[in-house]
């Protein structure tokens, strides 16, 4: 059906608004598609990212089997290090946590690729060669039940993470925008960001390249969670950021927050 | 304006421990498949991924005579005893699967093998119900613009399975070419009108980047 449709329209065009009748009986032209969308003129690679930088973060969300956490964390943390420190690979370690509210038995691990996608690609290369890989590969899996990734860049206007004492809890949170909303979110993110900055909460903020596209994490350090409600709230006494939460919440298709624990290893504590 | 065959999206989400074991009795089947001649249907590609959902195969089928062929198909092979025997093998490697049935867009070109090595994406778009016929007349114009280096493997919509999926197939020599190549479609007078009117016809969006299985045809 949808087939036929298709073959009948590149014949006869189709249009772009639609009539509808109104309650009262009158003719409305009204535009089918609603929503307003920036009309982009580059990647949002280029518009939002820094150029001069070009690194490239991976996150990886691992979904562990419950009873296999301990195990997990023993096997993961040591070729992690290796791979962190190792000169030979073009990668670092930004930070390394369980979750601890949100998603459970869930391990969520940020990567710097330094020199971006050739930098991505050497260290898989490597990698692919690299026997004690391939055996920890192999030893994880079994502890494993699914797990997923995303290739991202950083926003221009947060700061590159950098390594911290704790402890500190983490909260990332990700939002699924409405596709075509980015650059919009871009914007009002740049001016707000600085209404945020009481107590260096940001760590990192990040959109997607490849996995669930028109994603977005930020991730925030707080030393406890009376804390993070503390620092949450005095946002509002800022003018502006009401704003700022009037302006993107629109654009937000899903939410969701994962309260994280650092592990050891974790730069990030 | 030829409507073309009936494609099949298969997508496994396998344990990830078996993920070495299911490939090699998968590859097995497919070649048995594809190699007996007694069935009208043949693999266009068969990839695991490697960012975006992992541990999950992808598996892209063309059936040669549409639905007559898919239910031909269906019925030999709950007949064949080999077949049978790797499903049970397989049910045990696997957490879920699911699979789409999907026409080709018309002015996508139909997918041929291709010598690697390559990278594939496959960006899957969730439309809003309603928006196909302007998803296709926008792309229609579009595709030009994407023939840079000839990455344009394929494009579909679904007609059984998840409604209103749209999938398109793109091949590259690396992340560092995918990201050079889709770059310099801005760069061409047209593409960013594509993009403004499409996405505002888009639900949901993701992307896998997908490694070729040895038994691909697209490499």
């Amino acid at each position: 059906m949808a087939g036929q449709l298709l073959a009948a329209v590149f014949r006869h065009g189709c249009a772009h608004s639609r009539c509808l009748p109104h309650a009262s009986g009158t003719l409305q032209l009204r535009t089918f598609f609603e929503q307003k969308v920036e009309a982009r003129t580059d990647t949002h690679t280029n518009l939002l990212s820094k150029k001069e930088t070009s690194s490239l973060y991976k996150l990886q969300f691992h979904n562990v089997k419950p009873d296999c956490m301990d195990a997990y964390n023993d096997l993961s943390a040591n070729i992690q290090n290796k791979l962190h420190r190792s000169p030979d690979y073009p990668c670092e370690l930004v930070g390394s946590w369980n979750t601890w509210y949100g998603e459970q038995d869930q391990a969520v691990h940020l990567w710097r690729y330094i020199g971006g996608y050739p930098a991505l690609t050497e260290v898989m290369e490597k990698l692919k060669q690299s026997k004690e890989y391939a055996t920890f590969r192999k030893e994880r899996s079994h502890l494993l039940q699914s797990r997923k990734n995303q290739l991202l860049m950083e926003f221009s206007f947060w700061n590159e993470p950098k390594p911290r004492t704790g402890p500190n809890i983490y909260e990332l949170r990700s939002y699924q925008l409405r596709p075509g909303t980015m650059i919009e979110w871009g914007n009002n993110w740049a001016r707000a960001i600085r209404f945020r900055q009481e107590n260096d909460e940001a760590v990192g903020g990040f959109f997607s390249q490849i996995g669930d596209l028109y994603m977005v994490h930020h991730l925030w350090a707080y030393t406890d969670l009376q804390f993070r409600a503390d620092t949450r709230n005095a946002a509002w006494e800022k003018r502006g950021w009401d704003q700022n939460v009037y302006y993107t919440v629109p654009l937000v298709q899903e939410m969701q927050s994962r309260i994280m624990i650092p592990r050891p290893i974790s730069p990030l504590q | 304006m030829v409507l073309t065959l009936s494609s099949l999206l298969a997508v496994h989400n396998v344990k990830p421990e078996c993920l070495d074991d299911y490939n090699l009795v998968t590859e097995e089947a497919i070649g048995h498949i594809c190699h007996s001649g007694d069935y009208p249907c043949e693999i266009v590609g068969s990839w695991n991924t490697w960012y975006g959902e992992q541990d999950q195969a992808v598996h892209l089928w063309r059936y040669v005579g549409g639905y007559p062929a898919l239910m031909e198909v269906s019925q030999k092979l709950s007949k064949d005893k080999k077949f049978c025997a790797f499903r049970e093998k397989r049910g045990q490697m696997l957490h879920s699967r699911r699979n789409q049935l999907l026409l080709e867009f018309s002015f996508w070109n139909d997918p041929q093998p291709r010598t690697g090595p390559n990278i594939y994406e496959l960006r899957t778009y969730q439309l809003k119900p309603g928006t196909m016929i302007e998803w296709g007349n926008n792309w229609a114009r579009a595709i030009r613009f994407r023939q840079e280096n000839d990455e344009a493997v394929g494009g579909f919509f679904s007609q059984i399975g998840e409604l209103y999926v749209v999938h398109h197939l793109w091949a590259y020599k690396n992340l560092q070419s995918r990201v050079e190549t889709r770059a310099s479609a801005w760069q061409k007078s047209g593409w960013e009108e594509c993009v403004y009117y499409t996405v505002p016809l888009i639900r949901r969006m993701e992307s896998r980047i997908m490694i070729p299985l040895s038994i691909s045809p697209l490499q």
